[in-house]
C-alpha cells in the first residue's frame, strides 16, 4: 500500500478542506433553556365559576386516532388526527378542525399518503402520529409518523411546513435518528420551545425495545441533538415532556412493561442534555398514551387511563410541586369495559383555559374545555355524558 | 425536488446497478463494460418506472433508505471503473472499525441495558470528536502508509458532502458509513479471522501429518 510523497500530500491537503468545511457547516448547539413562562394565577382562575364543555370533532373517516393540538397566532385552535377505515390503512389521512370560540370553524383532510409520497420521494403506505407546533414565524408545523414497510416499529418521522394554517404542506423531510436503517422512530406528545429558538421533540423507539428519545431541532428543521431518555430497566415510551424551570422538566411515559404497568417518570435537570429515570408514578397504566401539561399557575396536569388494563376510564391528575407528588382530579370519561377513551393531548390558550382532545371509542374525536376552577372541585358529579354529534 | 430525494434516488439506481454488475462477475463476466448499456437500462428503469404510483426507487428507499457518501462513492466506482476502487482494507482495519465503530452504533438499539455505555450515534449530531478523531487517524495513517489515499479521499468526500447537506440526515456517522458498509467491514473482520483460525489448524494437521510421517 504505497503512496508516493506527492499523493499523500494531496490527500492530506484535501482531508484538511473537508475537516474545516465539516467543522464550519456544523451547528453548535447553544445552551439549554427552556422557554417557560413564569407561572402566574391566570384572570380565569380568578372566576368563581368552574367552566367545563366538551364537543365532538366531525367524522369524516370510520375511525380516528392519536389527535394533537396547536394555537394558532389568531386565537384559533388546530387540532390534528389520523383516521382512516381503521388503522394502519392506505387510506389512513390526517385530518384537521380549526376550533375558535368553542364552535368548530372548519375540517379538512390535511394530508394524505400519496401527498406525503410525493413530498418525500418515497414510498408510503400509513400514516398516524402527528404532532402539531407554531414556530416562531407563526408558520404550523407538523411532525407525522409514516410507514414504508413493515409496522409501526419500522416507521420513521417527517417533518412538514404550512404557511396556510395546515391545508397544505411544504418543505418535507425525513428525520433520520437512529443508524439503522433509520427504523422505528415515532412521535405522540407535544413540542416543547426552547429560549433559543429551537424545539424540543419528545420521540421514542419501539423495535426490540422500547424507550424515549429528546430530539433538539432549530427552526429549519435540523435536529442538533437526539438522546435517549435513558432506562436501563423497563420498557417505556411516547414520553411527555413539560418543563418547570429554565433547565428542570419532567417526562411522564407510557409502559410496555408487563410486570410494572404504571407511568414512568423521567427527569432532567440540565435543559434536556441528559435525563435520568426516576421511580415510576402510582398512577397504573394499560400500555396507553399518557399526556402532561404545565398550567399556567405552575402546577401540573395529567391526563390518563388509570388502569391495569382497559383504556374506558380517562383521568387528570395534578400535581403541585413539580411532580414529585400526584392526587387525581377530575374523570374525564368513564364507560363500560371495552370502550376507549384514550391518547390524550393537552394546550391552554392565553385566557387559561385548557383543552384536552382525545381519541373517543376510536371513532372520533373529543375536545373538552375547562378551567382551572373545574379542576379545584369536587369529582362528585357524574362525568360527562357520552354525547355525539 | 430536494437534493436530498436527487440523491437518494440516484443512490438507488447505483445500487440496483452494482448488484447486476456484482451478479453478472459471480456468473463469469469478467470484462464487462464501465457502466454500460446492461447497468443503464436497469439504473435508468428504477428511477423512472412507477410501480403503485411511486418509483421503483421510492420503493427501495423506503425499505433500506440512503446509503453513505462514502458507500455511494464505492459503489459509482465500482460500477465504473473498478481499477479505480480502493484496496480492500486490512484485517487489523476491519476489527479496529468493527469493534470501535460498527458495534458501539448498532448495540445500543438491541439493548436496554447498553452494553457499551457510549451511544456513539449522539456524537455525529455535533460532530467535533468526530472531526478531530478523523484528522488524528487518517493523518497517522496517512504519514504510517496504513491506509490508501484513496479511503482518505473518500472521507473528505463525504466530509464536504456533509458540510453541503447533501444527504436528509443531519448526523456525521450517516455520511461515513451505513448498515451496508459497516456489515460488510465486519465480514470482511470475521473471515479474515476465521481464515487465521483455518490457516492454524492447517499447520497442527500438517505438524501431525508430519509427526507421523516421522514415526513411520
Amino acid at each position: 500500500m504505497s503512496n508516493s510523497p506527492s499523493m499523500s500530500r494531496g490527500s492530506i491537503a484535501f482531508l484538511a478542506i473537508g475537516l474545516v468545511a465539516a467543522a464550519l457547516s456544523s451547528h453548535e448547539l447553544t445552551d439549554a433553556r427552556f422557554a417557560v413562562i413564569p407561572a402566574v394565577a391566570p384572570s380565569e382562575t380568578k372566576s368563581a365559576e368552574p367552566l367545563f364543555a366538551s364537543i365532538d370533532l366531525p367524522r369524516p373517516t370510520p375511525t380516528a386516532h392519536a389527535s394533537s393540538m396547536a394555537f394558532m397566532h389568531d386565537g384559533s385552535l388546530l387540532i390534528a388526527w389520523f383516521g382512516g377505515t381503521r388503522e394502519g390503512a392506505g387510506d389512513v389521512a390526517i385530518q384537521m378542525a380549526k376550533v375558535k370560540d368553542g364552535r368548530v370553524q372548519d375540517s379538512w383532510t390535511s394530508l394524505t399518503c400519496d401527498q406525503l409520497e410525493a413530498l418525500t420521494h418515497r414510498v408510503i403506505r400509513t400514516l398516524g402520529n402527528p404532532v402539531l407546533w407554531v414556530d416562531t414565524n407563526g408558520r404550523m408545523c407538523m411532525c407525522v409518523v409514516s410507514v414504508s414497510y413493515g409496522g409501526w416499529s419500522g416507521s420513521a418521522v417527517n417533518q412538514l411546513q404550512s404557511d396556510d394554517g395546515g391545508r397544505s404542506w411544504s418543505k418535507a423531510h425525513r428525520l433520520i435518528l437512529s443508524p439503522l436503517f433509520n427504523f422505528s422512530t415515532l412521535v405522540r406528545n407535544q413540542t416543547v420551545a426552547m429560549e433559543d429558538g429551537t424545539i424540543g421533540l419528545p420521540a421514542y423507539h419501539e423495535f426490540l425495545h422500547k424507550w424515549g428519545t429528546w430530539v433538539r431541532m432549530n427552526a429549519a428543521g435540523r435536529v442538533l441533538q437526539c438522546d435517549r431518555m435513558h432506562s436501563a430497566a423497563g420498557e417505556w415510551l411516547q414520553p411527555a415532556v413539560a418543563a418547570t424551570s429554565a433547565t428542570e422538566a419532567v417526562a411522564v411515559l407510557r409502559s410496555a412493561n408487563i410486570t410494572e404497568p404504571v407511568i414512568g417518570q423521567s427527569a432532567t435537570r440540565d435543559g434536556g442534555q441528559t435525563w435520568l429515570m426516576k421511580a415510576p408514578l402510582d398512577i397504573p397504566n394499560p400500555n396507553s398514551s399518557v399526556s402532561m401539561i404545565r398550567l399556567a399557575d405552575g402546577s401540573l396536569l395529567i391526563a390518563a387511563n388509570p388502569l391495569v388494563t382497559g383504556r374506558n376510564v380517562l383521568q387528570l391528575f395534578r400535581s403541585h410541586d413539580g411532580g414529585a407528588h400526584w392526587s387525581a382530579s377530575r374523570t374525564i370519561e368513564r364507560g363500560e369495559k371495552g370502550g376507549e377513551f384514550s391518547y390524550p393531548f393537552f394546550a391552554q390558550s392565553v385566557n387559561g383555559m385548557i383543552q384536552l382532545s382525545y381519541t373517543w371509542q376510536r371513532k372520533g374525536i373529543r375536545l373538552c374545555v375547562f378551567n382551572t376552577r373545574w379542576l379545584d372541585t369536587d369529582d362528585t358529579e357524574s362525568p360527562p355524558m357520552e354525547n355525539t354529534p | 425536488m430536494s437534493v436530498h430525494a436527487i440523491y437518494g434516488l440516484v443512490a438507488q439506481g447505483l445500487i440496483v446497478a452494482t448488484a447486476i454488475r456484482f451478479v453478472r462477475e459471480i456468473f463469469g463476466h469478467k470484462n464487462l463494460a464501465r457502466f454500460g448499456m446492461e447497468l443503464w437500462i436497469p439504473a435508468t428503469t428504477v428511477l423512472i418506472v412507477p410501480v403503485a404510483g411511486v418509483s421503483i426507487a421510492g420503493h427501495l428507499r423506503g425499505l433500506w433508505g440512503d446509503p453513505s457518501i462514502v458507500t455511494f462513492v464505492l459503489l459509482l466506482r465500482y460500477t465504473s471503473n473498478p481499477s479505480a476502487l480502493p484496496s480492500r482494507p486490512r484485517l487489523s482495519t476491519c476489527l479496529l472499525t468493527t469493534f470501535f465503530v460498527s458495534l458501539p452504533l448498532y448495540l445500543p438499539l438491541f439493548s436496554l441495558s447498553p452494553a457499551i455505555p457510549v451511544d456513539l450515534y449522539s456524537f455525529g449530531w455535533q460532530p467535533k470528536w468526530i472531526l478531530i478523531a478523523l484528522a488524528v487517524i487518517m493523518t497517522g495513517s496517512i504519514a504510517l502508509r496504513t491506509l490508501s489515499h484513496r479511503w482518505v479521499n473518500l472521507i473528505a468526500i463525504a466530509l464536504i458532502a456533509y458540510s453541503i447537506g447533501l444527504m436528509e440526515s443531519d448526523n456525521m456517522w450517516d455520511y461515513l458509513v451505513d448498515p451496508g458498509l459497516l456489515f460488510t467491514i465486519a465480514f470482511l473482520a470475521i473471515a479474515g479471522v476465521a481464515s487465521i483460525f483455518r490457516g492454524r489448524t492447517l499447520t497442527a494437521d500438517s505438524n501431525t501429518d508430519t509427526l507421523q510421517g516421522a514415526k513411520t
